[in-house]
């Protein structure tokens, strides 16, 4: 510690800046406030890669899963609504497009879109959308290059990054109409647009499973 | 060896103090917001232009919310009269219609998952909450068993209630609001 306070004294300032506990402190604060920076910047997508992984584990080979309405077994996401029920489609557009296609109940039902750093940046209901069937086809480039939206064609969505998820949320109100809700939910289709005339309704592949960490089977 | 332990020991204490710091930051304390008699609204849940450490608390707390034409948020830590909620009273949570295509209020546990318990019921919504003769309603919520409407809290040591309007019109004042009422466990 006295050398280190003698060459403090005697250094040149940049030295005495370096040199000895003020240093250290200087260093530790640089050190924190870098880290803390990055921390704060990465927590968001890293909970969103966390959902993510925890999603496709139970999802079928379109990305799409639908989970069961919630209980206090749904630990996945905070505050699930156990008024809800929900269905996720998770896309990649590192091929191309990806397309989602539901038919609506009579109920409330309204699909999001999420970027990974948590961006909600698309949401649409049924009563925007025309018809009883709704469409969406999500592109990584300017939404004008690709057909405009009209009666029975696509909405098409920017995505702002290549992968993302779909949050398709079913009102479940007194309960009564949950097998509207079911047979709603089988007519949900998503995958990349080119297949999209193979895709069939997303019963053939369903997961009805809690997903992974809820409930007893990891299916 | 001197420059080297001078060194590492600078940048794990500068780790620990920036993770530390960020942790406190997005984890620690409740998100503020703007309150509506006891329904606290944050304004940044669902906002594309959140700052980053907004963005970070967000996320923890609310991810996967929707922006606010779609829904809006409220959350409720204390009763009408300003006290923290206990889950050793009882509170009866009542209004009029509320100004939206749809609502729900859910208990929520400290962990912010939903509280175990016998009864498997978890929140009441504009369509299962039983109404008077003026669309008015009113249910109890406590961890004791309650006739009528009730909300169990089962176990819970701690609760508190979000409130979700889904595609609300226009711009709720805290008089379209439900009152959280005390109605017994006062000492």
């Amino acid at each position: 510690m006295s050398e280190r306070r003698e060459g403090g004294l005697r250094g040149r300032l940049p030295g005495r800046l370096i040199d000895g506990l003020p240093g250290w402190l200087l260093g530790v604060a640089l050190v924190a406030a870098l880290t803390h920076l990055a921390a704060v910047h990465a927590y968001p997508r890293l909970l969103m890669s966390g959902a993510r992984a925890a999603i496709s584990e139970a999802a079928d080979d379109t990305g799409l899963v639908h989970a069961p309405r919630p209980d206090a077994t749904s630990r996945t996401v905070v505050r699930p609504s156990p008024d809800l029920v929900y269905s996720v489609c998770l896309y990649d557009l590192a091929a191309e497009p990806w397309s989602i296609r539901l038919e609506l109940p009579d109920s409330y039902v309204s699909v999001s879109l999420y970027a990974m750093n948590t961006d909600n940046f698309f949401t649409v209901n049924d009563r925007q959308a025309p018809g009883g069937a709704m469409e969406l086809l999500i592109v990584p480039g300017p939404a004008d290059e690709y057909d405009a939206a009209t009666a029975g064609r696509p909405l098409v969505v920017r995505s702002p990054g290549g992968r993302g998820m779909a949050l398709v949320r079913y009102f479940a109100g007194s309960g009564a109409n949950a097998a509207a809700i079911e047979a709603a939910r089988r007519t949900l289709a998503c995958g990349p647009a080119a297949s999209r005339a193979e895709m069939a309704p997303s019963d053939r592949a369903r997961r009805t499973g809690d997903w992974p960490g809820e409930g007893d089977d990891d299916a | 060896m001197r420059r080297a332990v001078y060194s590492v020991t600078m940048v794990f204490a500068g780790l620990l103090l920036g993770l530390g710091s960020a942790w406190y930051a997005i984890a620690g304390g409740a998100v503020t917001g703007v309150a509506h008699g006891p329904w606290e609204n944050n304004p940044l849940v669902g906002s594309a232009t959140a700052g980053p450490w907004d963005r970070a608390r967000v996320a923890h707390h609310a991810l996967l919310g929707l922006t606010r034409e779609e829904a809006v948020y409220y959350v409720a830590t204390r009763d009408s009269d300003g006290r923290p909620l206990s889950a050793d009273a009882t509170y009866r949570i009542s209004g009029a219609a509320i100004p939206a295509r749809w609502w729900s209020i859910t208990a929520y546990g400290p962990d912010y998952y939903l509280i175990p318990n016998a009864q498997g019921v978890y929140s009441f919504n504009s369509e299962t909450v039983s109404r008077r003769e003026d669309g008015g309603f009113a249910f109890l919520v406590s961890r004791a068993p309650r006739e009528g409407d009730w909300l169990p809290l089962g176990e819970a040591k701690r609760f508190d209630l979000l409130l979700r309007l889904y595609n609300p019109r226009g711009g709720a004042s805290a008089s379209d609001l439900p009152v959280i009422e005390r109605v017994d466990g006062d000492e």
